[in-house]
Formats: structure tokens, sequence, C-alpha cells
């Protein structure tokens, strides 16, 4: 179960704004072995988002090469980027991003309908992720009909959908109290127990100390 | 690859969550392509009405009147009456061929006619056979024009205009009763089909009445033509065949060709040709209202289109975060347009044909406003202007559609 899974060599990230270039991250080197669960800590400015944005080819390095699961995705389009998040990496927000015209079930089902799964196969996914999340009862409810915690999960669900090796989570609890919290987060453990990988972003101390291994960031660079 | 079926499953598949603001853009393109069609519809029966009319004036027409002449001409006196006769005809008829039609006309004012029991003054018009064709004299239904035959025999037969048979019969059943003039009785041959406007050259020709040039003069005794009807070949020679003509009579007469009053010449191609330009202008102007009213429902429907991609451009990011392909989103949102459009298009179609067949059905007594009557929905048209929306909707929503699915999903998910 150590495969290295992500591997970083020198990357550098770059913003130009205006007449001002940022550096967010300098020189990152990095290896995550496959069923990890990582925490990326830092405070903000630190370039953790930037950092887990690459991570989930949202977003390109300016210089430097990332392996995902031995393919070089640091050249690749935008298409072909599309299919690697679609299967590859499950997402998980801060602020839940459901889409709101679409109840619990639809958007579950959304990335199987992107990744050109048929019907019945989607619904068979979809209720069993809604069951794994304690969600079923919810199934037709919008997420406005939803409060924060509920609305995580569904968005836990959904990254699942597509069965990625990868879990990115921006900031999971940031948005809910510290019950809520823990329970969201107790989901990622089960997760991690059943051999994903999973990669937090997190500045809360009480999260990154349940993680197996923390990275921190400051100023665009890792700290030992 | 995925097969287009895809896409259209796609948009379908989330039609039922964009109902407002599907039916807000299928209605502007329905109420672009119903506004256009309708204004273009009254547009084609005013046009045609107005082609019509031109139509019925009868084309090319040149009319001679003897008068007097002012000027003294090799040591005859000014003032002296020119009169115009049979052997005119016959000079004209021989020395230009250009000259389609020539022929003579009788008039007389006031002659005392009578049938059913009623009395009343009709002015009478001798002419020849072939006048009814050279002036587009058409008959209603079941009845004929004065013919070759008819003048050859002297035959007391008469043709005449509505308003002028109206003062003694019913429309319907005139033809073949008999109308006594001063006495004299003549068969009814034939009605004028009314005619609105025309070049008449003095009174109405729905009020008058036609008999054969030869009954005219055997009966009245008259040698002298109240004036001759010259139809040329070709409106182009119209400026010649006048001078040539002033030439011709005046040598034989022996008046100076320049003297003006001497005989009095008039023509419908000037009638025509304003006629033809008040057409001109007439089609500018509705192609002119097609366009801005194209281009306003245009500027609406990029309006709706951009800002509904706007407003998703946070949906879009989340959608190319969790992995949809900036292709799919690109091709989602085409099919979408053109469901719109097509749908649009249809409705405005449906919506014009039902203005249109509605307002045929009032009885509009008014002439001016008879064209809302002869409105005439244009196919071509109605296919141009969904054509011209499709495309305006297609680009309104292609490159809002296209820069969100090309802009950083990172960037799309901030936007709020």
């Amino acid at each position: 179960m150590n495969k290295p899974i992500i591997k970083i060599n020198n990357i550098t990230k770059i913003y130009n704004t205006g007449k001002a270039s940022v550096a967010a991250l300098k020189n990152v080197n990095l290896i995550m072995n496959s069923g990890d669960l990582n925490a990326i800590v830092g405070p903000s400015g630190s370039g953790k988002s930037t950092l887990m944005h690459i991570l989930g080819c949202l977003d390109q390095p300016t210089s430097g090469s990332y392996f995902l699961d031995d393919l070089e995705v640091s050249a690749l389009n935008p298409n072909k980027l599309a299919e690697i998040r679609n299967r590859k990496i499950g997402f998980v927000f801060q602020s839940f991003n459901l889409l709101p015209y679409l109840n619990a079930f639809k958007n579950v089902e959304l990335p199987m309908i992107f990744a050109g799964i048929n019907k019945y196969d989607r619904k068979k996914r979809v209720d069993e992720l809604l069951d794994l999340v304690e969600m079923s009862a919810r199934a037709l409810h919008k997420p406005t009909e939803m409060s924060g915690g509920e609305q995580q999960r569904i968005a836990v669900a959904r990254s699942l959908a597509n069965d990625p090796e990868i879990i990115l989570a921006d900031e999971p609890t940031g948005n809910l109290d510290s019950k809520i919290g823990d329970s969201i987060m107790n989901l990622f453990i089960n997760l991690w127990q059943t051999g994903k990988t999973i990669i937090m972003i997190t500045h809360d101390p009480k999260v990154a100390d349940k993680c197996e291994r923390k990275i921190k960031l400051l100023d665009g660079e890792i700290k030992k | 690859m995925k097969k287009h079926s895809y896409y259209f499953k796609l948009a379908i598949s989330e039609f039922h969550v964009h109902k407002k603001r599907f039916n807000l853009t299928a209605l502007a393109i329905a109420w672009g392509t119903c506004s256009i069609l309708v204004l273009l519809a009254f547009g084609q029966g005013m046009k045609d009405r107005l082609g019509d009319t031109i139509k019925r004036i009868g084309d090319n027409i040149i009319m001679v009147r003897g008068r007097r002449t002012s000027i003294p001409y090799r040591g005859l006196a000014g003032r002296r009456k020119i009169a115009l006769d049979q052997d005119d005809v016959a000079l004209l008829k021989t020395s230009l061929p250009e000259l389609k039609y020539v022929g003579g006309v009788y008039k007389s004012w006031g002659k005392k006619a009578m049938a059913e029991k009623k009395e009343a003054d009709i002015e009478i018009t001798g002419v020849d056979g072939g006048y009814g064709l050279a002036r587009y004299l058409m008959p209603i239904q079941n009845g004929r024009f004065i013919n070759l035959r008819d003048v050859s025999e002297k035959k007391r037969v008469i043709f005449m205009g509505c308003d002028a048979a109206e003062k003694f019969f019913n429309l319907n059943d005139a033809v073949g009763k008999t109308l006594l003039v001063q006495n004299v009785p003549f068969t009814i041959i034939g009605l004028l089909e009314k005619k609105e406007l025309s070049a008449s050259f003095g009174s109405d020709e729905n009020s008058r009445t036609y008999i054969p040039s030869s009954t005219f003069a055997a009966l009245y005794g008259n040698i002298y033509y109240d004036r001759l009807i010259i139809s040329i070949k070709n409106p182009d020679d119209a400026e010649y065949v006048q001078q040539r003509i002033r030439n011709i009579l005046g040598s034989k007469h022996s008046f100076n060709p320049d003297d003006e009053t001497a005989i009095k010449i008039r023509n419908t191609m000037e009638m025509t040709k304003k006629l033809g330009s008040v057409m001109l202008g007439f089609q500018v102007l509705l192609g002119f209202i097609g366009g801005i009213t194209l281009m306003i429902s245009g500027v609406g429907l990029a309006n709706i289109m951009y800002a509904s991609i706007k407003q998703r451009t946070r949906e879009i990011g989340v959608k190319i975060a969790i992995g949809a392909q900036p292709d799919q989103i690109r091709k989602q949102i085409i099919v979408e347009s053109f469901f719109f459009s097509i749908a649009g298009g249809c409705l405005g179609g449906l919506m014009a044909f039902m203005i249109i067949t509605l307002l045929s059905q009032f009885p509009l007594s008014n002439k001016a406003l008879q064209f809302f009557m002869n409105a005439r929905l244009s196919f071509n048209v109605w296919i141009a202007t969904s054509i011209v929306l499709v495309i305006i909707t297609f680009l309104a929503g292609y490159f809002p559609a296209k820069t969100a699915s090309q802009q950083n999903p990172i960037d799309s998910l901030r936007y709020e």
C-alpha cells in the first residue's frame, strides 16, 4: 500500500497580477503515498490553496513536473485534465459547491453523467453512496433545504461518485460547527480506512492532528 | 468522442431546471420572429396591392387631344381648331412602327339613359375593338369587352363601368339586359371590374360606358375624335414617339410642331414611374423596418443569453471541477441554444400565422386598410428570420459559454 501516487518535482507557481508577480509556491518537492491521510497546514497566504489546486489538476504549475499515478499531468490539455479530475480525484469544497437547482440525488449523479455511465449503474451507485453518508432519506431534497453538515455529506458522496483514488478536501469543516465538523472528519477517516488517499487542507490543529502526515507550508515552501 | 445524442440528452436533462430561462429565451425569439413576420406580411400585402394597381393602369398609354393653335404658321392664323379623325389614326399607324395600338375615342357626356324604370345621365365613350386590351379594361365574370365584330357590324352593345351600371341594375344580373340610350336599345355585354386607381385622364373609368365607335358615329353623327389613345411597345420610346406625333400631325394639319397648345399629349408612363419609385421606397422602408426589428430582438436575445450564461459561471465552474470537459459544457450550451431558437422560431411562426389569419377575418371596408386583409406571410422571410435569430442566439450563448468553459475553474468557483 505504500506505492507513491503523487510525485511533485520542483514545482513553482507564479501569479502575475498586473505589474507585480507573486510566487505562491517556490520549488516544492513532495511525494504522497497511496492510502495516506495527509493534512496540508499553514497560515493563509502560505500557498496551500495553490498547492491543492495544482494537486487537483484545477491549475497548472509555472514550472516543475507533476506525476499523478505515473502520468505527467502538467502537459495535458484541459479536456484531458477534466477527465482525470472526473475519474481519479474527488473534490470536497469548503463552501460545498452543490448545484442549487439539483436535488441531492442528481448532485451525486452528476460526475457519473460526465463519465458517460448508464442510467441503471448511476442509480445503483448513487443509492450506495447516499447510504454510505447516511443521507438516503434526503435524496430528493435540494441543497437549500439542507443544513451545512448535510450539504457537506452530499458533497462527500459526490466526490466518491466515480470511485476516485484520491479525495481532495479544501477546509471541509471550515464552514461547520465543531460537532458537525467532527462527524464529517470521521467520514473522511472511514474513507481512509477503506484505502482512499486523502489530502485535506486545514488550519484547524485538531483536524490536522487526526491525520497521519502533516505537510506544513510557509511562504510557498514546505517546512519539515 | 461522445455521440451527439449524448449532448442532446444532457441538455434535455437540465431543461426542467431551467424552465424560466428557457421560457424567456424562447419567448424572445418567438416574439422577434412573429413581429418581423407580421410586419413584412403587411408590407407584402401593401406591395401586392400597389403592384396590382400599377398593372391595372394599362401600360404605356399616350393620349392625344386636338386643341387650338396659339402660333400662326405658314400664313395660317393662330387660335385655329385642330380636330383629329380616322385619317390621323391611319397615318400614325403606318408611320410609327413603335406603336402597339392606336385608336380614336368618341365622347359624349350627359346622354339620357333608361332601364328598369330608372333614368339617369351617362357618359358614353365610342371605342374600337383593341381599346379594352390597351387600357386594361377587364370584364367581370361572364361579360366581355367590345370586339372587332361589334365595330364592323355597328352593333348596339354597351360595356359599362360598375358605378354607371349601378344606377340602373343589380350588378349580379346586369349582363344581357337592355339599356335605352336616348330611346335606342343597347344590350349590355359586360361590366368593368372595379378599378381603384386609373390613369383615366379625367373622369373615373368606373362611371363610364363604352359602345362601338362605328355605332357612336352612326347614331350621333360625330366625325372627329375626342382623343386618340396610343400604346407603345417600349416605354423608353415615350419621349421620341411624342415628338414624332407632334411632327407628323403638325405637317398634316399645318401647325408648328413646337406649338404646345395645338395638340395636348399626356402619358401614363410618368404615373407608372412615380408609383414605381413609391414602391421601391416602400420596399426599402420595409427592409429597413425588418432589419431594425430583427436587430432589436437580436439584442434582447443576446442580452438574455449572455445574462443566463453569466449567471451560470459558478455552475459551469463546479461542473468543470468535478470533471465536465470544457468541450462538453460548450456543446451542451450549443445544443440548448438551438433548442431555444427552433422552439422560438416555430412558436413565432405560429403566432404570426394566427395574427394574420385573425386579421384577415375582419371585413374592412376602408380601402386604405385593406392591406391588413391582403397580408401575406412569406415562408422565405420566416426561414431567414429564424436563421438570423438562431445565429444571434448561438453567438450570444456561445461566446460567454466558451469564456466560462475556458476559464480556470478556480476563478469560476469564486465567481458570485
